[in-house]
């Protein structure tokens, strides 16, 4: 199966990139690939300039990942997990505490992990990923399946983190978290990218439905694919 | 109602069938287990001979020369007798030395008891009355405890090894962790390194914890030499570690992962004289086991735990349990599967 079909594209610095499609439509593969973990069959993937063989360990300390429904060690708390990953990036174990302050769990860092919500779960993986202060962060769907206050929190603290000038791309199928996160969208189906531009860009590419009302992203990637993703 | 208990059947059957795991834990272990144990204890269709050790010779006429289903193991010397027992080539023994024969065995060991009540009631059958002596094995290294304490002493590092590094990296397969951590600059030689290194520490932790027990409680002590001890656990917990990480090197199912476990795990607790003595086995089933990684370690660990010996009596051991560390060790990583 070809999860991901001939996709060319340049994403530059402190860009914020928004990866949409429906279940299948390759997104995650996509984001393996820039990650290193999926190997392309074809073509040429440059990360920073560089291909992943052969800088590996350069490459993968200037990125920070967020996996979907990642899992963590059971009975460790959130600053051992944290301080864990500190280790693996040769970060002094303060790094810790300070990552812990920038996503509020501050009143959890003794807590162990499992017993966190799952908006709180989601924060930990994003505070790891911010660990070793990434140019370029990757976010598989960091809110699928959080309740829309939790969500809420999570998009405040991605906002937060993209004033760093980070580079961000961001995998969703919810059309508002893209919106309101991405400065870039692109959109994906069947492992084929069907279109790709600035919300503008979109917007202008695809008029209003009716008069009352600006047409969406999902009025859009329904237009392209014959698909509706629907709200969130 | 009856359609939906059909339903519920079927569905439950299908789920079984499905999983060739399950079915070769449920129907094709439970033959291989009892072919396995039905050729170790057979004998024909007749009664298993009573196996006793005989110091000296017997007594002319004497009505132990008389009895049929004993098959007597002639042993010269004590030393000889100690390796026997702590080999489990026999659990009772007779000596001669006086005008009665003696019986000599732990009334605390259920297979020496049951043989000794067995030769006691042959000889009672046969002269309407039993003339044995009995006298308790009580000295150290000659006891039940002191065949199976060393015997679980490498079990508790085989289970260890193989639960808490296998099991425990196909967890973390399964819980994308292994992903996760794969994403930084970790070097991946660490991974298996601090596996072993944490399993090695519980490892002694549950060792020490075991002898205290058997130490303050049976008054068990260790005749031989430490570091010989000490190598034949560091070479014990290198081969399973090895060996754990084969079992845990690819598979992210926990049916799978379970069933690799007990394969490997299962055979050996049977067949390596963990709780009894594998020299029950046909001789040339017994060529192959003395090899098996614990049968290795619990073998030496007897020798280690009831004999004078120096470390050069564990050498070939020890040797063997490198080499299959470093060839498992290897093909576990060649093999490994990080997501």
């Amino acid at each position: 199966m070809t999860a991901v079909d001939s996709v060319s594209i340049t994403i530059n610095t402190g860009e914020a990139v928004g990866l949409l499609g429906p279940n299948g439509a390759g997104k995650t593969t996509f984001l393996e690939m820039i990650e290193g973990i999926t190997p392309a069959t074809s073509g040429t993937l440059r990360v920073f300039g560089k291909e992943w063989k052969g800088h590996e360990t350069e490459l993968r300390g200037k990125i920070g990942l967020c996996f979907q429904e990642t899992q963590f060690m059971d009975r460790l708390t959130v600053l051992e997990t944290l301080r864990l990953f500190a280790s693996f990036y040769r970060l002094p174990s303060t790094r810790a505490d300070d990552v812990i302050g920038l996503v509020n769990l501050t009143e959890k860092k003794h807590t162990y992990v499992e017993q966190l919500s799952g908006g709180q779960r989601q924060r930990v993986a994003i505070a790891i990923a911010v660990l070793n202060e990434p140019q370029l962060l990757m976010l598989d769907e960091p809110t699928t399946g959080l309740d829309p206050r939790a969500r809420e929190d999570i998009w405040t603290l991605i906002h937060s983190l993209k004033k760093s000038g980070l580079t961000l791309i961001l995998t969703t199928h919810y059309m508002e978290e893209a919106e309101s996160l991405c400065d870039r969208i692109i959109m994906m189906n069947r492992g084929k990218i069907v279109t790709d531009g600035t919300l503008a860009e979109l917007h202008a590419k695809n008029p209003a439905p009716t008069i009352v009302r600006q047409s969406t992203l999902n009025d859009l990637f329904a237009a392209l694919t014959g698909q509706d993703l629907g709200k969130s | 109602m009856i359609r939906i208990i059909f339903t519920l059947v079927a569905v439950q059957l299908k789920k079984f069938f499905r999983q060739p795991a399950i079915l070769f834990w449920a129907i094709a272990f439970p033959v291989v287990i009892t072919w396995v144990l039905g050729v170790a204890f057979d004998h024909n269709g007749k009664a298993e001979p009573l196996k006793i050790g005989l110091v000296g010779v017997l007594p002319d006429p004497s009505p132990l020369s008389e009895l049929s289903e004993v098959k007597w193991i002639h042993v010269s010397t004590e030393n000889d007798v100690r390796k026997a027992l702590r080999e489990g080539s026999f659990s009772v023994y007779i000596t001669t030395s006086g005008t009665t024969p003696v019986v000599h065995y732990d009334p605390k060991n259920s297979d020496a008891k049951l043989t000794y009540l067995s030769l006691e009631k042959q000889l009672a059958d046969r002269r309407g009355g039993s003339t044995l002596k009995m006298e308790p094995i009580t000295q150290k290294g000659a006891r039940y405890i002191d065949f199976l304490l060393p015997g679980m002493a490498a079990l508790s590092i085989m289970n260890s090894c193989i639960w808490g590094i296998g099991w425990g990296i196909i967890e973390m397969r399964m819980k994308k962790m292994l992903r996760r951590i794969m994403a930084t600059p970790i070097p991946k030689s660490a991974f298996p390194i601090a596996q072993f290194i944490s399993r090695y520490v519980v490892s002694l932790f549950e060792l020490l914890v075991l002898y205290g027990f058997a130490h303050f409680y049976f008054g068990t002590s260790i005749q031989g030499s430490i570091w010989g001890l000490i190598a034949m656990i560091t070479a014990g917990n290198f081969a399973f570690g090895g060996i754990a990480l084969m079992v845990g090197s690819r598979t992210d199912n926990t049916t799978v992962g379970n069933g690799l476990i007990n394969a490997v795990t299962l055979p050996m607790m049977i067949l390596s004289g963990v709780f009894f003595s594998y020299r029950n086995f046909p001789t040339w089933a017994c060529g192959v086991i003395q090899y098996l990684p614990l049968t290795l370690i619990a073998d030496s660990f007897r020798l280690i735990f009831n004999e004078p010996v120096g470390i050069s009596a564990v050498a070939l051991p020890v040797s063997i349990l490198v080499v299959t560390g470093i060839i498992t060790t290897t093909m576990g990583l060649r093999m490994f599967k990080w997501h």
